[in-house]
């Protein structure tokens, strides 16, 4: 079974890499086009901490590599620079796809036509796509341990982007102030 | 070797076996009793002998059979042990081979129960044990409550025959009632009586259908919803809601919810101005050590310069991004400021970039050890 999510190394983890992926991320975008609304500043940051958060977890979970693969293929800078992801996006696509088919003909259990089913089935629809890599993912089960893994996740780094902005904010303030 | 031939006493008709199979399962346990608790695992193996050859075994506690080469005796739990089921005593394992037991414990045992299916899990030595276990084992462990019983059962070593047999009897009866209750779940494992190899037994709990693929989904869901359970504990205010498709919701709008606050927090994060100092003995590795406690905060007040544009120009701003520019903007003309740095110690400096171009190969380095 994977390790279990240990939050405090996890968000150190994550700190660590969301800085060094905001360096990347900014000089990628500096070479590429012109960073300079506060827009693109967040799709920096944003698109640095999903990276660093799926880099934290060292490929060891669906969505940590498929949140890599879905960002390497745009950023070839990082590319050279990220552990190369497992699935490059050509094959994460036809992955789905294939996945797609086979869900198809798959062999329901027997409350697989009832409406309490299909509620079922709408339902990790939309986790399936919250998740990142969901839609890889065959079975039910695998999807939801994904799910746990991705929610830990998230909250670390939510926890780490708030404490950072409020330690910003008060730091404002003392200089507002002087 | 084997002392039963296998093939010959094996060919037995399936009514006999069963026959056997009810006949033994009182001795099983009986014998098993006196098992220890590492052995437990064990005991949903000896199930799954082949009966000829458990009955073999267990009218013959006492003695050793004459041509074992492994010592299957009952008496020395640690010969049993080592005997006739070596099963690793990793608990994680002895969980699921509480739950699938999976007869790839022995060679000589199983080189007589080959029929070709299933030799490949089969002639699995003691040692790999375990990795015939990960090997038939297709499905993670979730904890089905039947195996629970039968584990406890098994664990207790020291407790009386009597009331051991009474419980027993009863779950003896109830897998009676089952008939032929030990469906398989392995694909491999075609028939389920005329062969004694590795496939994944699912104990059918009272009352319930034994057909494979019913129990197969309902192995599946019982995965399911453990690990739901275990999203409930993370996810607050679920563990009131029972029912799994509005515990689904919470969990999605959850999930939602988090991702929106990410927007909101880099939003924010992006609007943030301060000019960052760049300290040339970049700490990083040594910093985020201490970023994780409380000293968060305070750690990120002495980065902050004390002086804060007051008419900064939007251009101005934008150019001390908080996102540290290695090539410093000309026209922010704030990176020189070096003034001030001093309190920033490397253990204290959160985002100590350097901020010189020169320093460009520096970090590209440094960015290629971390990653």
């Amino acid at each position: 079974m994977r390790p279990p999510t240990n939050s405090t190394t996890f968000k150190r983890e994550f700190l660590k890499k969301w800085l060094l992926a905001l360096q990347l991320c900014n000089n990628h975008h500096n070479n590429n086009n012109n960073n300079n609304g506060v827009v693109e500043r967040k799709n920096t940051i944003k698109l640095s901490a999903e990276i660093a958060m799926a880099a934290a977890r060292n490929g060891a979970t669906c969505w940590s590599r498929a949140l890599i693969a879905k960002h390497s293929s745009s950023s070839s800078s990082l590319h050279n620079q990220t552990p190369p992801p497992r699935h490059s996006k050509k094959r994460v696509l036809r992955c789905k796809r294939i996945i797609r088919r086979s869900r198809r003909c798959i062999h329901h259990g027997p409350a697989a036509h009832g409406p309490a089913a299909a509620v079922m089935r709408r339902k990790t629809a939309v986790l399936r796509k919250l998740v990142p890599g969901g839609e890889l993912m065959g079975d039910e089960a695998s999807l939801i341990r994904e799910t746990l893994d991705y929610v830990t996740s998230l909250r670390a780094q939510v926890d780490v982007m708030r404490r950072l902005a409020r330690a910003s904010d008060r730091a404002a303030m003392c200089n507002a102030m002087k | 070797m084997e002392p039963l031939s296998g093939p010959g006493a094996r060919s037995s008709p399936t009514a006999d076996e069963t026959a056997l199979d009810s006949v033994q399962f009182g001795e099983d346990i009986r014998h098993l009793i006196s098992v220890p608790t590492e052995n437990a695992s064990s005991f949903t193996a000896l199930l799954e002998l082949p009966p000829n050859q458990a009955v073999e075994l267990l009218h013959s506690p006492e003695s050793t059979r004459p041509d074992s080469s492994q010592q299957q005796q009952y008496q020395p739990p640690q010969h049993f042990n080592a005997g006739l089921l070596t099963f690793p005593t990793n608990a994680a394992l002895i969980e699921r081979a509480a739950k699938f037991s999976v007869f790839a414990a022995e060679e000589d045992l199983n080189n007589n129960n080959n029929n070709g299916i299933g030799s490949p899990e089969t002639n699995s030595a003691p040692s790999n044990s375990s990795a015939g276990l990960h090997k038939v084992v297709k499905t993670e462990p979730a904890e089905p409550v039947a195996y629970l019983n039968s584990s406890s059962v098994a664990s207790d070593p020291t407790v009386a025959t009597k009331d051991e047999n009474q419980r027993t009897n009863n779950k003896r009866k109830e897998r009676e009632k089952k008939g032929k209750g030990f469906s398989k779940k392995s694909k491999s494992a075609a028939n389920e009586n005329a062969e004694q190899l590795p496939y994944v037994h699912v104990r059918a709990r009272r009352g319930q259908a034994t057909d494979s693929h019913s129990l197969a989904e309902r192995a599946r869901r019982e995965k399911i919803n453990a690990r739901m359970k275990l999203l409930q504990e993370l996810v607050p205010g679920c563990n009131k809601i029972s029912g799994t498709a509005l515990v689904l919701d919470e969990i999605i709008n959850h999930v939602q919810s988090l991702q929106r606050q990410v927007e909101v927090l880099s939003m924010k994060l992006a609007a943030v101005n301060p000019r960052i100092d760049f300290n040339l003995d970049n700490m990083l590795a040594a910093e985020s050590g201490s970023l994780m406690d409380s000293n968060f905060p305070a750690v990120m007040m002495p980065i902050m310069w004390p002086e804060v544009q007051p008419n900064g120009s939007r251009q101005q701003y934008h150019q001390q991004q908080w996102n540290f520019d290695v090539v410093p903007q000309p026209a922010g003309g704030g990176w020189g400021r070096e003034d001030g740095h001093n309190f920033i110690t490397p253990e204290n400096s959160l985002l100590s970039y350097v901020s010189s171009a020169n320093s460009a190969s520096l970090n590209s380095s440094q960015l290629k050890m971390e990653l």
